[in-house]
Formats: C-alpha cells, structure tokens, sequence
C-alpha cells in the first residue's frame, strides 16, 4: 500500500519528463502524481488565487485539478504541454467559479479550446520555470501599461471585449485594438526569447 | 531545446496578424472570423502562427508572483487520490473534493447561523431592562429557530453531497453521449445476480468506457469486477478494464480500443483479482448490440 507519511520523493522519479510521469500515473503510479504535483501545483495555485482571490477556493481548484489529471486521463501529449494543459483547465474552472460568484448566467467565452489545438512543436517550453517566469515578466514589462491591463483583465477575469469597455469606460474599438496590440507585441517579444 | 517558433522570416501581412491575434483572443467579428477561416484555407501553414499566438497567452500566469499552496494540500491530494482507488479509474471518487466543498460550505453556513443567533441574543439582552418576560420568549423563539435551522442545514448538506457526487457522474455520461457516435447497450443481471442492472457507454475509437452499474453481487477481497468484449458471436471475449464499485457510474481506460468498436455483446464477470485477464469467474451482467 501506499505510504502517506513518505514526503520525500524517489530520487529516481524527480527528472522523469512529463510525459513519463503522465504514463506511469496511468499505471497508477502513486508516486508520478506526486512529483508531477511538485512540479505544477504552484504554477496552478498562483494562477487560481490570482483569479480567485480567495486561498480556500484557490486550494479546491488545485486540488480538482490534479484529482482530474489522475482520475480522468485526458490529457493528450500529442496536443501539446502538460503545463499548459493544466493551465488552460485551471483558467477555466476559475473563471467559471468566479463567473458563478457573480451570478454572470453567460457561459465565458472561451479563447481557445484546447483540444483543437496542436502545440506539439511548442515554440516557447523553455527548459526552467524560472527562466520561463523572468523571460514572461520582461515580455509584459515592454507592453504600454494600458495594454497590458486590457490584456490582464481579459485573461484573469475572463471579461468579453463589450465588457472590459464597459468596465474602462472606453470604446469596444480601443479595446480591441489595444488587446491585439498587447498580445501581438508580447508574441512578438517571446519570440526573440527562444 | 525548444524548436523554433513559426519561421520569423515569413512575414504574414500586418492585417493578417491582426487577425491572428483577434482570433486567438476570441474578439473577431463575423466578417473577419470568415477572412481568417478562408486564410487558413488558402495557407494551412497559418495554424502554426495561431498556435503560437495562443501559447503566448497561456505563459501569462508564469509571470505572476509565486504563492505556495500550503503543505498540507499534497496529503490531502495523495489520499484522496488513493481512496480506495482501483486499477481503474472510478469516476466517483472525484466526488471526495466536492465533499470537501460541501464541508466547507456547510461551516460557512454554521458560521453564518452562528453569527445570525449572536445578534438575536445581543438584542435580545437589550430589551432585558424593560421585559425579561420578552426576553425569555426570545430566547425560546431563537433556540427553537437554531433547531429548526441545524435540521434544515444537515438535510441540506445531505442533499448537496448528493448532487454533486451525482453531477460529476452525469458530467461524464452526458459527456459520452455527446458524443455523435455513441455506443449503448442495456446490461441485464444473468441469473446468477437476477438484481443487478446497468448500462455501458463507448465511443469506437475511443479507450474509455463507462460502465453504469447497480446492485452488484459484493465482492470479497480477493475478487473484482471485469468488462469483456465479444466483437461478433464466435469470437473470444476481450478483456476491457476492471473495477470494485457497487453502484454508480465507473470509467474503464480498455486495454484494446476493440472494445469500443461495436462490440456484439459486452459481458461483465466476477473475477479473482489475480487471474490472468482469461474469463474464468462468474458471469453477473451482460448486453448486446442493439
């Protein structure tokens, strides 16, 4: 059975790529979903408190998120990083928990469905999170700050264009002007990164 | 290291980039969601920029400070994930988070009613000075209410555990018949469990299996169920996934995707756990293709 107590991790599953672990957690690996809880549950919690703001609502969601990559199995390799499938589903179960908070009845929108997306030659998976994190931050930082904000709202409140203009006071046309902008210029910045 | 992103030299036309990045931010409007779906069309290659765009968008979060969840949530996670868990996946044992969330729900509420009787009181003990008599009533009203109330809020927790163990069991169903193709066949108990009834759901091409089950035969420790596959009337049943729950809806990864694919009949055993995946126990449930 299963050793609870055990905190420390087998050396030997620590540097197991992803994709290994995902297999190995499909064998029921007990140990691979720790490691890959290691790896990721910061990344998910940061993401859902940012969204959240509430500790006690960020934890359900980290928690409901690695209990579906363990009981569920649908990620998919072939459709791109584990770490961005784990970021698209955190996002959108934030955005609807936040969205039933505000008794918004709308469904939100949906930027990209994952699944329909192929990134298995994944431009930007860089080998470090924190390498990732510093090359991000200066991307953003090179944005106008109200591009960014534009671009903030829209990804961590899952805000339509008509409602971030509602929200600014300012025309839907600026919106979109700005938030395509922001991520062109940001795509644009990460590029030069890799 | 990483490959390259979409060549940079291939300059796609401005406007074409506006479009990309509108597209991906989900902001297009009817006309330019049909100039960009005819793009695509005329330059396939098109779908590697989009990817891109959206890939960019999903590095936002690793820009954000990081917070630390606090220790104790990877235990929680571990044993949750391990409760009970059987080589397959049962759908059901997701629903432990979701009592999680009713727990906390429900001491929200307790708090709530708490709070609501603190305040009754405190009024209660300022009408003390002109009428104890009053006060007394009060007090009996309020304990009578705090009754009433903790009765309505355990039926109501009773009934929340409920649904949400029940919705995350339709998500999945309702997620399988979706599906175009869909598969269904009705499980009738064999006279060996004349009690026992269920329902199985596949998609050809697709691993997953859902197995809706009830009243099965209990199992002893060294026993489990087993889902086998007979693709026409003369061939050997495949084995298709194995699980312990009684009742309710269990997610099955099958070994061979054979088994999703129109199977003539689809027969689920009582086995001993350290069978071989042969056929040997006995058979409880089986269907046939409608």
């Amino acid at each position: 059975m299963f050793n609870f107590s055990a905190s420390e991790i087998n050396p030997a599953w620590v540097g197991r790529s992803d994709e290994d672990l995902v297999n190995a957690m499909r064998d029921g690996q007990l140990e691979a979903l720790r490691v890959l809880y290691r790896r990721y549950s910061r990344l998910i919690y940061t993401l859902a408190y940012r969204i959240l703001q509430n500790p006690e609502e960020a934890e359900e969601i980290t928690q409901d998120v690695f209990l579906t990559l363990w009981h569920r199995d649908t990620y998919r390799p072939e459709r791109g990083s584990l770490s961005r499938f784990l970021v698209v589903m955190t996002r959108s179960r934030s955005i609807d928990r936040l969205r039933s908070h505000q008794t918004h009845h709308q469904r939100i929108q949906k930027w990209q469905a994952f699944a329909t997306t192929d990134t298995t030659n994944s431009p930007l998976d860089f080998a470090h999170h924190n390498e990732r994190a510093d090359s991000i931050r200066q991307a953003l930082d090179t944005l106008n700050p109200t591009e960014r904000e534009v671009l903030e709202i829209a990804y961590y409140e899952g805000l339509s264009q008509s409602e971030i203009a509602q929200r600014l006071d300012i025309p839907l046309g600026t919106v979109k002007t700005r938030s395509r902008q922001a991520l062109r210029k940001l795509r644009q910045t990460l590029e030069n990164h890799v | 290291m990483t490959p390259p992103l979409t060549n940079p030299s291939q300059n796609w036309p401005e406007q074409w980039q506006d479009l990309i990045a509108g597209y991906a931010l989900g902001d297009l409007t009817s006309e330019e969601a049909e100039v960009v779906t005819r793009l695509l069309a005329e330059h396939p290659e098109l779908q590697s920029e989009i990817n891109a765009y959206q890939e960019v968008l999903d590095l936002m979060p690793y820009a954000l400070a990081p917070e630390a969840p606090p220790a104790i949530l990877e235990t929680q996670l571990i044993q949750t994930a391990t409760a009970g868990v059987p080589p397959s996946r049962q759908v059901g044992q997701a629903q432990h988070s979701s009592q999680r969330l009713s727990q906390r729900l429900s001491r929200r509420q307790w708090g709530l009613a708490w709070g609501a009787s603190v305040a009754l009181a405190a009024s209660a003990l300022l009408a003390f000075g002109f009428d104890n008599y009053r006060l007394r009533q009060q007090v009996g009203q309020l304990q009578a209410n705090n009754t009433q109330l903790e009765q309505q809020l355990q039926s109501a927790q009773t009934v929340i555990n409920r649904l949400q163990q029940k919705d995350i069991q339709d998500e999945a169903v309702l997620a399988k018949l979706s599906q175009p193709n869909s598969l269904m066949y009705t499980l009738a108990g064999t006279p060996e469990a004349t009690q026992a009834t269920g329902s199985l759901l596949a998609t050809p091409g697709d691993a997953t299996i859902l197995v809706i089950a009830n009243n099965l035969p209990t199992l002893s420790n060294e026993q489990i169920y087993r889902l086998w596959a007979v693709a026409t009337p003369t061939s050997a049943p495949t084995f298709c996934g194995e699980f312990s729950q009684v009742d309710g809806v269990v997610s099955l990864d099958a070994p061979q995707l054979s088994c999703a694919q129109i199977p003539n009949q689809v027969i689920i055993t009582v086995e001993r756990k350290s069978d071989p995946p042969i056929p040997k126990g006995t058979a409880i449930l089986q269907g046939k293709q409608a």
